[in-house]
């Protein structure tokens, strides 16, 4: 009986890892996309194009995403101190990234708690989103997984001229990171839009004084 | 007439409830930004999918929500704090 060997170049990757396991496959998966995005910070958006073809890469991250979920509080609290104090590397380069490390966690912080807390509604939101609105769904992956990347990226940065390349990125990033967060927290705030109806106008400096305070 | 802002303000009922919740050092910065809008002077970014029509600018920790769509007017919509959610 003649035996054909099929050699898979792409093998499929267990299910069975334990959360350890999982974050260091990815990482250790994610080395080679890393090492480009430090190459050229500013072709972030080729490399995470090219990671978002990769069918391990994100069955890596699918598995990496569900055992986040399953991380304690206090354990988030824990890395949360060890994102910003990554954030002290930009201070020799003479780049401010306080304002983009605190959207990357206000958005981070603000997902995870829909995710435990109102997980049905949040995925009806990202669903209707997604469905909806395509290549806005599209470039959130892109601005989401280019800031993933740029995190790791520092990390592993060993000059100070890739430290401000990345950093540079990062702020980018965020800023647009940062009209998600509010699109999305609107998305599941039922009474916002409830609450636009117009109460004043103004059209002098007197008129808007007396709005603002 | 010649204080008038170029653009005429409209104030919505959420944004009224959001700026009386200010300190009077964010208020001051608040009128500015504004003022600014209300001159033609700054834009802010669009929000995405259904809400395009949105735009924010930054005011310190704070996120104005506003829409231009009609000509010569400003909508003043929201005032969001960015905070970090600790469960």
């Amino acid at each position: 009986m003649s035996v054909s060997v099929v050699v898979n170049p792409s093998p499929t990757i267990p299910y069975s890892s334990t959360r350890i396991t999982v974050f260091r496959e990815l990482l250790d998966h994610l080395r080679s996309y890393v090492k480009s995005v430090l190459e050229d910070p500013k072709n972030i958006e080729v490399v995470v194009q090219e990671l978002l073809k990769d069918q391990n890469a994100l069955k890596l991250l699918y598995r990496a995403s569900k055992e986040v979920r399953k991380i304690s509080w206090s354990d988030w609290l824990e890395a949360l101190k060890s994102f910003y104090a990554l954030s002290e590397r930009f201070k020799d380069v003479g780049i401010d990234v306080k304002d983009a490390f605190d959207i990357i966690a206000e958005h981070d912080m603000w997902k995870l708690q829909q995710i435990r807390k109102n997980f049905d509604k949040y995925a009806d939101m990202f669903f209707d989103f997604s469905v909806n609105y395509p290549e806005d769904a599209n470039r959130y992956i892109i601005v989401y997984m280019s800031v993933f990347l740029l995190l790791i990226a520092t990390i592993e940065a060993r000059s100070l001229e890739k430290l401000r390349a990345l950093g540079e990125e990062l702020n980018r990033f965020a800023e647009e990171l940062e009209l998600y967060t509010l699109t999305f927290m609107i998305g599941m705030d039922e009474s916002w839009e409830k609450e636009l109806d117009i109460v004043a106008t103004a059209r002098t400096p007197e008129e808007l004084r007396r709005e603002i305070e | 007439m010649s204080d008038s802002y170029k653009h005429m303000l409209e104030v919505a009922s959420r944004f009224n409830k959001s700026v009386k919740r200010l300190n009077e050092g964010v208020k001051r910065q608040l009128k500015k930004m504004i003022e600014e809008l209300l001159n033609g002077q700054h834009s802010g970014k669009s929000l995405k999918g259904p809400y395009r029509e949105f735009k924010v600018v930054r005011i310190g920790k704070y996120r104005l929500i506003y829409s231009d769509k009609e000509p010569c007017k400003i909508v003043l919509h929201d005032i969001k704090h960015q905070e970090i959610t600790y469960i």
